[in-house]
């Protein structure tokens, strides 16, 4: 069984976005270290979403299934290398980061799995995280780097 | 997001605080500006900060490593949890040496 919540935010409320989705995560079985970093990635990923669309609009669904909770954010928006852009590594040269251009490498550093597609204008990107990992991430045991 | 400055013997103190997601982060240049002014020792203060966007860590990061090639320092007190779960999540705690307090941040430079 799994039952599916759409959020419809803005840009200037985001923190309330991210606040929800850590909510809806906790409720839903996920151990906190892994909410919060769940949060900052689909937080990450709705407010490029916002940022980019024309129109400052994006809708944000998720979906709570019984071992993982996925993220569902769909935008209009110019086209992205998404699968050319590496994930984060502490080893990169940091002064990359200094004006941006760290979300994409970040998201994909804290989800369990990463899938983008587009079509018709449209990018769309589907987060996953796994509720009931054993993996500590204050070990950082999630993270290959 | 505001950046306010505090002198603490040779350690600079810079307090983050209000909203850290998708905001233009003024840390990077903030701190070139300390190293101008030949102040290389920094302490940044995250207690008022809840969550972190990729806008602000990347902008801390460049800090980090600008401060670095300076011969200089930055370290990080007063951490929330979150922040602390991304800095392992992506093995920043390696690189960002966190204290509790901004005293004991202070300390560790002497």
């Amino acid at each position: 069984m799994s039952y599916k919540v759409k959020i419809i935010g803005d840009l200037k409320n985001q923190q309330k976005t991210w606040d929800l989705v850590h909510f809806l995560c906790i409720q839903h079985g996920m151990r906190e270290e892994n909410a919060d970093v769940f949060a900052i990635a689909v937080g990450e990923a709705y407010g490029n979403g916002l940022q980019y669309s024309p129109d400052n609009y994006s809708e944000l669904i998720m979906e709570f299934q019984t071992e993982t909770i996925v993220a569902e954010i769909e935008n209009v928006g110019d086209e992205i290398n998404f699968e050319e852009i590496e994930k984060f590594n502490k080893n990169q040269d940091f002064q990359q980061y200094k004006d941006g251009k760290l979300g994409i490498p970040m998201i994909k550093a804290l989800v369990d799995d990463v899938l983008f597609t587009r079509k018709n204008g449209k990018n769309k990107i589907v987060l996953s995280k796994i509720i009931k990992s054993n993996k500590n991430v204050l070990k950082g045991e999630n993270n290959e780097n | 997001m505001k950046i306010s400055e505090k002198q603490q013997g040779e350690v600079t103190v810079l307090v983050l605080s209000g909203d850290l997601i998708n905001v233009k982060m003024e840390i990077h240049p903030y701190v070139k500006k300390l190293i101008d002014e030949g102040k290389k020792k920094v302490v940044v203060d995250l207690g008022k900060v809840k969550w972190f966007g990729s806008t602000a860590l990347g902008s801390m990061m460049a800090s980090y490593s600008s401060l670095k090639a300076a011969e200089g320092e930055m370290k990080i007190a007063n951490p929330s949890g979150k922040l602390q779960t991304l800095f392992y999540q992506m093995k920043l705690q390696e690189i960002f040496e966190s204290f509790d307090t901004v005293d004991e941040a202070v300390n560790s430079f002497k």
